[in-house]
């Protein structure tokens, strides 16, 4: 573990603000998924659904900070998706405090497989 | 012999995000028994109640799902009879030769109106780890975590549910146990067997999509078992442990660690061929689908892959 890690805080705020400029924030552990510490926390702010990255329920867009991704299904975030800033809320670790708003998949979603996504590239922590 | 034709659920092939997550999560903890790997990286499962070599097969990929879900027939003639009538049917069929799975013989796919492909095949070779034919003990492995007996039925979504219906039933020798009206269309529980289903289907516009695969529980002690299972290794769950109005099962909907959804699956009624179709109508459909709640939940309907 290098100094810069020890210095990152252990837990980091995420703001999901809603479609009236209404704001909810909870705190995401150190490491942890959007999605579940919300769900841990009892807040409801992004529609829960399967949890692991399939179903698409949870897709929000990030407007502030850094965050990682694990694997998201192809179906929902498409590569160009990813690229501004649409995950899935299950899928994805911050590493900074966050600003999320929703992002519900329209009609005009992709219903055909879109490329594969790749993940967000880890973010510069040697400051 | 009364029962010929399509015999059950002979697999189902599964996309997962992540393979060792997912051997994790369909080993360990459903406890099915890891068969082998392929050369091609799909992985093959199978549960300890099951004679055939597999049931379940894993493939990674870039989105979660159902890639196609095998009907074991009763014999190499049944197949030919059977992709007659398909072809008779206009359904384009393609075959898959021998080997293509390891162990299963050649099989014939097609794909369904609602996006689904199927596929029909007669042999598949024994396990090794089969239930034992002399003496026989419950089981030969002792069981792990859920202890799920077999794979049991799929539920899926997709347009042009009628359509896939009457083919079921005209080619394949299907019966609709039990129809939903869902104010226009039907969502169906189809069987080919003694089971309440085998396969069921509930319209939606967003063809090929995937709502669970179950797997077979004996008892309904065993469901509340995977409950505990699930709870102490925080798996999601969905609904449950609660019965469906629709076949009478014990239940419990849960998800894999990439979103798709399982069912532990016990009981249901006996279904004989004479048996009507039993009719839900749309404000009792949640009733019918979590008999005890009496409602369907918001994901029910929304959380698929
Ligand atoms: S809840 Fe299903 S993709 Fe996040
Ligand atoms: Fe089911």
């Amino acid at each position: 573990m290098t100094v810069s890690a020890l210095r990152t805080p252990q837990r980091h705020r995420c703001t999901v603000v809603g479609c009236e400029g209404d704001e909810t924030r909870f705190e995401v552990g150190r490491g942890q998924r959007v999605l579940h510490e919300m769900i841990r926390r009892n807040v409801r702010a992004v529609p829960v659904g399967c949890r692991g990255g399939g179903c698409g329920v949870c897709r929000v867009r990030v407007l502030d900070g850094e965050y990682l991704t694990l694997r998201m299904s192809a179906k929902h975030i498409s590569a160009d998706d990813a690229a501004r800033g649409i995950v899935l809320a299950c899928r994805t670790i911050p590493v900074t405090d966050l600003v999320i708003e929703l992002a519900p998949a329209g009609h005009d979603a992709p219903s055909t497989p879109s490329p594969p996504t790749r993940p967000t590239p880890p973010p510069d922590t040697s400051t | 012999m009364a029962l010929t034709g399509v015999l059950r659920p002979g697999y189902i092939q599964i996309r997962v995000l992540d393979m060792s997550e997912a051997i994790v999560h369909y080993r360990d903890r459903l406890g099915l028994t890891e068969v082998s790997t392929g050369s091609d990286g799909r992985v093959y499962l199978k549960g300890w109640d099951e004679f055939d070599r597999h049931s379940v097969i894993l493939r990674e990929a870039d989105e979660a799902g159902m890639d196609v879900m095998g009907f074991k027939v009763l014999d190499d003639a049944t197949l030919n009879e059977l992709t007659a009538k398909l072809e008779a049917y206009n359904v384009v069929v393609d075959h898959v030769e021998a080997g293509e799975q390891p162990g299963v013989g050649r099989r014939v796919g097609f794909t369904i109106p609602s996006g689904h492909r199927m596929e029909l095949f007669a042999q598949m070779e024994k396990s090794d780890d089969g239930p034992q034919v002399v003496n026989p003990n419950v089981w030969q492995s002792e069981p792990r975590g859920m202890a799920v007996t077999r794979f049991d039925h799929a539920l899926l979504y997709g347009p042009a549910i009628d359509e896939v219906t009457d083919l079921f039933c005209d080619v394949l020798g299907f019966r609709v146990a039990e129809r939903a009206d869902l104010g226009g269309a039907h969502a169906v529980w189809l069987t080919c067997s003694n089971k309440a289903h085998d396969i069921a289907f509930v319209p939606n516009p967003d063809p090929g999509s995937f709502h669970h695969a179950a797997f077979y529980l004996e008892n309904v002690n065993d469901v509340v078992h995977a409950g505990d299972v699930m709870a102490y290794h925080d798996i999601p769950i969905d609904v449950g442990p609660t019965r469906h109005g629709i076949t009478r099962g014990h239940t419990i909907y849960f998800f894999d660690p990439c979103g798709n959804r399982n069912e532990v699956f016990a009981g249901g009624y006996t279904y004989y061929p004479d048996n009507p179709t039993r009719e839900w109508t749309t404000e009792q459909l949640g009733k019918g689908i979590f008999y005890y709640e009496r409602e369907l939940n918001d994901a029910f309907l929304s959380v698929y892959t």
